[in-house]
C-alpha cells in the first residue's frame, strides 16, 4: 500500500471512530483507533480521540498520559489542549487546565465549550472574591468571563450585580438590559435593574421595572418596597406609602419599609410620625446604621440636641467612616455652640465626603465591552 | 447556571436590604392648585438682537459652555431700565497655553441697550463705549464713587473691566487706576458696601486655576466633552475694597476672603441682621462658602457650622447660580442654589441662629429639580401676592449629556415656582406660558420690572445662542410698591439696606442689591407684591448707615424714592 493510501485509510478509520465515540460505541471506537496507532503510533488525532475514550470510561489517569502525548507531539492541535484542559478541570485542577484551556482558544477561536469552560472559571473565582468582599476583584474577572461569554445572561447578571455594588451604575444598568434580552422574566434582573435607574434618577424606568417584577411576583414584599422607593423618587409620596405599607403587610418582620415611610415622614416634616416608624424599623433593625442617622435627624430637626447626639454617636461607634452621622453630629454641636467639637465633626464628613467623590471619580465608567473585546483576554488567578 | 447568581443575588430580603445603600431623599409634596404666570417672549418686538459668541471649539474648553452675563439698569437715570449683555470672544482651536481671548469684531462686543419711552430699546454700544474688551462673563451694576450714575463692573477671563459712567451716555473704562483688573477666570460679581463706609466695594468670584491645557475628558460612551471641576485647582475670591476718589485695593486676604473655592455664583444679604452684609458663594462641586462679616473689616468662612456648606446628605453639590433673600417673610434672608441634574437645588431657610435648615425636600424642591440643571435664579413675586416665588433658567453643562444620559437635556425649559406661602414651592411652568416648554441652553437671567407696571420681568441668556426678553403679563388684580431708595450717608445705591413692608395681610422684607443669579445684576429697586391689601401700614427701611427711617400709611401700585434722611437720624418719617 503506497503511503498516500495508507494516510487515506487511517483517516477514514479516525472518522469512522469519532462517529462511533460520538454514538457511545466506545468499544469499536477503541479498537479502531488501535488499529490506526499500531501503524501511526504518534498520531496525535487518534490519541486525542483515545484519550477521549478514556474519559468516557472513566480512566482519567490514562486519559490525561493520552491528551499529554498529544500536545506534546502537536503543540498546534487546539483539541489536545482543550480535552486535557477540561480532563484538568473535571478533576479539580483548575489550575493546571486554565493555561491549556486558553492555548485551545487561542489556537481555536470557535471552541465555545473552552470559552464557556474559563468564564465559568472566572465566575467561581468573581464569586469567592465577592465573598470576602472583593467586589472590584470580583468585576475584574467578570470583564474576563464577558469575553469569553458574552452572550451568557448569568455572567452579565453577576457583572450587573458587582457593578451596582461598585456604584458603576451605567454599566449594570447595561448588563441586566443584556440579561433581560436575553431572559425576558428574569425577575432580579429587573430588580436589580431598577435599583441601577433609580441610582441614575431614572424613577419613570425604574418604577417600569418594577411594576414588571411585582407581576411576575406579587406577593413579594421586597417588589412592593422597591416600587414605593421609585414613587417616592417620582414625588409621589402617597403611592409611595401605600406601597411600604404593602410590603410591610405581606412581611411585618421587614425592618426596610418601615424606615422608607420614616423617611418619607421625615421629609414631610411629620416628626413624630417619623419617629414612629423608625423605631419600628429598628424593632426589626436594631442597630441598623441608616435608621439610627434618620432618627438623628429627626431629632435634631426638633432640636432635641442631646438625643440627636446620643443617636448619631451611636452610629460612630459601630462606623467611624459614617459620613452623613458625621455630618449631622457637626451640625447638631454647632448648633449648641460646641465649636470646636463641631468642626472637628464636620471636617471629618467633609473628608469622608473628598474620599466619597474621589471613588466616584476614578469609577464613573468602564470602559465599552466593545473595546475590551478587541484586547487578549488575560488568564484567571 | 441560574444557582451561580445566588452568591450575589441570594435571598430577596437581602437583595433588598440593597437599598440600604441607594437611600435617597424623598420628597413630600403631591400638586397643589397651580397659579399660573404669563411671560411673554418680546424679544424680537422690543428690538432686542443678541447673541452670545461662546466660540466652542473640539477641545471643549471650559469658558465654551459657562456663557456670559446680563444686567438690568437705567444708566441714564430715565426712569426706564436699560439691558448690558456681555459677551464671548473668539477662542482658536487650539489656543494655546496663556492665551487669554480678545475681542475681534462686532459679533463678540458686548451690547448695552437703551429703553425707548415707547418700551422699545436701541444699541448705543458704540456711543457708550461698553463695546469690551476680553471674554466677558459677569457683570456687575453700582455707583461705586455715588455720583448718581449707575457704573459697570465687567469680569472676565483673564481680565475685568470697570466702566465709569460718564452721567452722558458715556463710560470710561477707569480699570486700571482703580486697581481692579484682577486676575484669573473671573465669574460672578457684586458690589456690597462690606464695611459700611459709604462706598460700594466689589466682590468678584473665580471658578478656578484653569487654562487652555489640551485635557481630554470623554462620557461613558467615549464622546468628548467638558471636563469636570474636580480636576482643577480652586481659586479664591477677589474682594476690592472701595478706598474712595476712584481707587480700589485688593482686600481678600486682609479680609480673610480668599479661601480657595469654585466660586460661580455671588449674593450678599446680612443673614444674622447684624447690620453688616455676608457673602454667599456658590461653589462648583465642592462646599459652599458663607463668608459671615465680622464688623471689623474681616470675615469668617462659616459655611459648614452654619448648615449650607453641604446638602442634606452631606454631600458637595455643583453650586452655580444663587439668591438670598426671605422667602418665608420672617425677616431673614434664606439661601437657594442651583446645580446639576441629579442633585436637587438647594434650599436652606433661615434658622435666626445663625443656621440654615436644608429644606430642599419638605419645600418641595426636591421632585422639581431632581432631573434639571439650574444656572440663573431669583426669588421675585411674579403674580404679587406677597411671597416670593422663583424663576429658574436651565439647561445641562454638558452638551453631549443625551449620549450618557438619556433622561437628561442639554437644552431645557425655565421653571417658575409659586410659592404657597412660605410653605411650599409648586411648579406652575406648564400653565405659565410657551416660554416655559421652548428648550434653552440658558445660563444667566437678571430681574426687573422693565415697563414699570408693577410685575417682574426678566431677561435670560443662553449660551452661544440668543437672549430672551420676559414681559410678566401675569393676570393679576393684586397690588404692589417699587421701592426707588437714594442712599446719602450711606452708598448712592443703598445696596444693603434692609425693607419691611407692613400691611394687614403681615410683613415682608427684602435687602437692596443687584446681585444674585449666576453672572448677572439686576434691578436694584425692592418690588413687594401686596396681595389684596391696598393700602401699607408702614415701609421700615433700615440703611445701610445704620439711620433707620419709617414711612406711613404709602399709597400701593407705584414705584416711590425714598431719599436717606440724613437730617432726621433715627427719626420716624412721615
Amino acid at each position: 500500500m503506497s503511503q498516500a493510501t495508507e494516510r487515506t485509510s487511517e483517516l477514514s478509520q479516525l472518522q469512522t471512530a469519532a462517529n462511533e465515540l460520538s454514538a457511545g460505541k466506545l468499544d469499536q471506537a477503541e479498537r479502531d483507533l488501535d488499529s490506526v496507532l499500531a501503524s501511526s503510533p504518534e498520531d496525535y488525532r487518534a490519541l486525542d480521540l483515545l484519550g477521549v475514550v478514556r474519559v468516557l470510561q472513566h480512566r482519567q489517569a490514562d486519559a490525561e498520559t493520552l491528551f499529554e502525548r498529544v500536545v506534546k507531539t502537536k503543540s498546534d492541535f487546539a483539541p489536545g489542549h482543550a480535552h486535557l484542559g477540561l480532563l484538568y478541570l473535571q478533576l479539580g485542577r483548575t489550575q493546571d487546565a486554565v493555561p491549556e484551556l486558553i492555548e485551545a482558544l487561542q489556537l481555536d477561536r470557535t471552541r465555545t465549550d473552552v470559552a464557556s469552560a474559563l468564564a465559568h472559571i472566572l465566575q467561581d473565582e468573581a464569586k469567592a472574591a465577592s465573598a470576602s468582599g472583593g467586589w472590584d476583584k470580583a468585576l475584574n474577572l467578570l470583564i474576563e468571563a464577558r469575553k469569553y461569554a458574552p452572550d451568557n445572561p448569568d455572567v452579565e447578571y453577576e457583572f450587573g450585580v458587582a457593578a451596582q455594588k461598585l456604584s458603576l451604575y451605567d454599566d449594570a444598568i447595561e448588563a441586566f438590559q443584556r440579561t433581560l434580552k436575553v431572559r425576558k422574566d428574569d425577575a432580579l434582573a429587573m430588580y436589580y435593574l431598577g435599583f441601577a435607574l433609580m441610582d441614575r434618577a431614572r424613577y419613570d424606568d425604574a418604577l417600569q421595572q418594577f411594576a414588571r417584577y411585582i407581576e411576575l411576583r406579587p406577593e413579594d414584599p421586597a417588589g412592593h418596597g422597591a416600587m414605593g422607593m421609585a414613587l417616592a423618587g417620582l414625588g409621589r409620596s402617597e403611592e409611595a406609602r401605600s406601597q411600604f405599607e404593602r410590603s410591610i403587610a405581606l412581611a411585618p418582620a421587614l425592618g426596610e419599609s418601615y424606615y422608607r415611610l420614616g423617611l418619607l415622614d421625615l421629609d414631610a416634616g411629620d416628626y413624630d410620625r417619623a419617629t414612629q416608624d423608625l423605631h419600628a424599623a429598628l424593632e426589626h433593625k436594631p442597630n441598623d446604621a441608616g435608621v439610627l442617622v434618620a432618627l438623628g435627624k429627626v431629632e435634631f430637626e426638633q432640636k432635641h440636641y442631646p438625643e440627636a447626639i446620643t443617636l448619631l454617636q451611636q452610629v460612630i461607634s459601630q462606623d467611624d467612616s459614617a459620613q452623613e452621622a458625621h455630618y449631622y453630629l457637626g451640625l447638631t454641636l454647632a448648633r449648641m455652640g460646641r465649636k470646636e467639637e463641631s468642626s472637628e465633626q464636620l471636617e471629618i464628613s467633609a473628608r469622608l465626603e473628598q474620599q466619597r467623590k474621589e471613588r466616584g471619580r476614578h469609577l464613573l465608567r468602564l470602559n465599552k465591552s466593545d473595546d475590551l473585546e478587541q484586547k487578549e483576554p488575560a488568564a484567571p488567578q | 447556571m441560574r444557582n451561580s447568581r445566588h452568591w450575589l443575588g441570594q435571598t430577596i430580603e437581602a437583595v433588598f436590604a440593597l437599598a440600604v445603600f441607594t437611600r435617597c431623599v424623598l420628597p413630600m409634596y403631591g400638586q397643589a392648585r397651580p397659579v399660573s404666570g404669563n411671560f411673554v417672549d418680546v424679544t424680537k418686538a422690543v428690538g432686542i438682537r443678541f447673541f452670545q459668541q461662546a466660540s466652542p471649539t473640539s477641545k471643549k474648553y471650559l469658558p465654551e459652555t459657562m456663557g456670559s452675563g446680563v444686567a438690568l439698569f437705567d444708566y441714564d437715570n430715565d426712569g426706564r431700565l436699560d439691558i448690558f449683555f456681555a459677551n464671548g470672544a473668539p477662542i482658536a482651536d487650539p489656543t494655546p497655553m496663556g492665551t487669554i481671548p480678545e475681542k475681534k469684531g462686532q459679533k463678540y462686543w458686548n451690547r448695552l441697550y437703551h429703553q425707548k419711552p415707547d418700551g422699545t430699546f436701541e444699541d448705543v454700544t458704540e456711543k457708550a463705549g461698553l463695546a469690551g474688551i476680553g471674554y466677558s462673563t459677569g457683570v456687575a451694576v453700582g455707583d461705586y464713587d455715588n455720583d448718581g450714575f449707575e457704573d459697570l463692573y465687567v469680569a472676565g477671563y483673564g481680565r475685568g473691566t470697570l466702566y465709569h459712567n460718564n452721567g452722558d451716555g458715556t463710560f470710561t473704562d477707569v480699570t486700571d487706576a482703580a486697581g481692579v483688573r484682577g486676575s484669573g477666570w473671573m465669574t460672578s460679581a457684586a458690589w456690597v458696601d462690606y464695611d459700611n463706609d459709604g462706598r460700594l466695594d466689589l466682590v468678584v468670584a473665580r471658578y478656578m486655576q484653569w487654562d487652555f491645557k489640551d485635557i481630554v475628558c470623554v462620557d461613558s460612551k467615549g464622546t468628548r466633552g467638558y471636563c469636570h471641576p474636580d480636576l482643577f485647582k480652586p481659586e479664591s475670591v477677589l474682594l476690592f475694597h472701595n478706598d474712595g476718589g476712584g481707587k480700589f485695593s485688593e482686600a481678600s486676604h486682609k479680609a480673610g476672603i480668599d479661601k480657595p473655592g469654585k466660586g460661580l455664583g455671588v449674593a450678599t444679604a446680612d443673614y444674622d441682621r447684624d447690620g453688616r452684609m455676608d457673602i454667599l458663594i456658590a461653589n462648583d462641586a465642592i462646599q459652599q462658602y458663607l463668608f459671615h462679616n465680622k464688623g471689623d473689616g474681616t470675615f469668617e468662612e462659616v459655611g459648614l457650622a452654619s448648615g449650607i456648606g453641604f446638602d442634606g446628605g452631606g454631600h458637595a453639590f455643583s453650586g452655580m447660580g444663587v439668591d438670598f433673600s426671605d422667602y418665608n417673610n420672617d425677616g431673614w434672608p434664606d439661601i437657594v442654589i442651583t446645580d446639576l441634574a441629579h442633585q436637587r437645588y438647594a434650599l436652606f431657610t433661615n434658622l435666626k441662629d445663625g443656621t440654615f435648615d436644608y429644606s430642599t425636600s419638605i419645600l418641595g424642591l426636591a421632585t422639581i429639580s431632581l432631573l434639571h440643571s439650574g444656572w440663573g435664579i431669583r426669588f421675585m413675586d411674579y403674580d404679587n401676592d406677597g411671597w416670593k416665588d422663583l424663576l429658574i433658567v436651565q439647561s445641562h453643562v454638558m452638551d453631549t449629556i443625551e449620549n450618557s444620559e438619556p433622561n437628561l437635556h442639554y437644552r431645557e425649559s425655565p421653571s417658575l415656582l409659586h410659592n404657597e406661602r412660605g410653605v411650599k414651592f409648586v411648579d406652575v411652568s406648564a400653565v405659565s406660558g410657551s416660554v416655559f416648554r421652548q428648550q434653552w441652553a440658558a445660563r444667566s437671567m437678571a430681574i426687573g420690572d422693565l415697563n414699570n407696571d408693577g410685575r417682574l420681568d426678566a431677561v435670560v441668556t443662553s449660551n452661544d445662542g440668543p437672549v430672551w426678553v420676559l414681559l410678566n403679563q401675569t393676570e393679576t388684580a393684586n397690588h404692589w410698591i417699587t421701592l426707588r431708595l437714594v442712599g446719602v450717608k450711606s452708598n448712592r445705591d443703598a445696596i444693603g439696606a434692609e425693607v419691611r413692608v407692613l400691611t394687614s395681610a403681615g410683613e415682608q422684607f427684602a435687602t437692596i442689591t443687584t446681585t444674585g443669579s449666576y453672572q448677572s445684576s439686576s434691578d436694584k429697586r425692592a418690588h413687594f407684591g401686596l396681595g389684596g391689601e391696598d393700602s401699607i401700614r408702614e415701609i421700615d427701611i433700615r440703611w445701610p448707615s445704620g439711620i433707620r427711617q419709617v414711612l406711613k400709611n404709602q399709597k400701593v401700585d407705584s414705584i416711590l424714592t425714598v431719599t436717606e434722611p440724613v437730617n432726621e437720624l433715627h427719626k420716624a418719617n412721615p
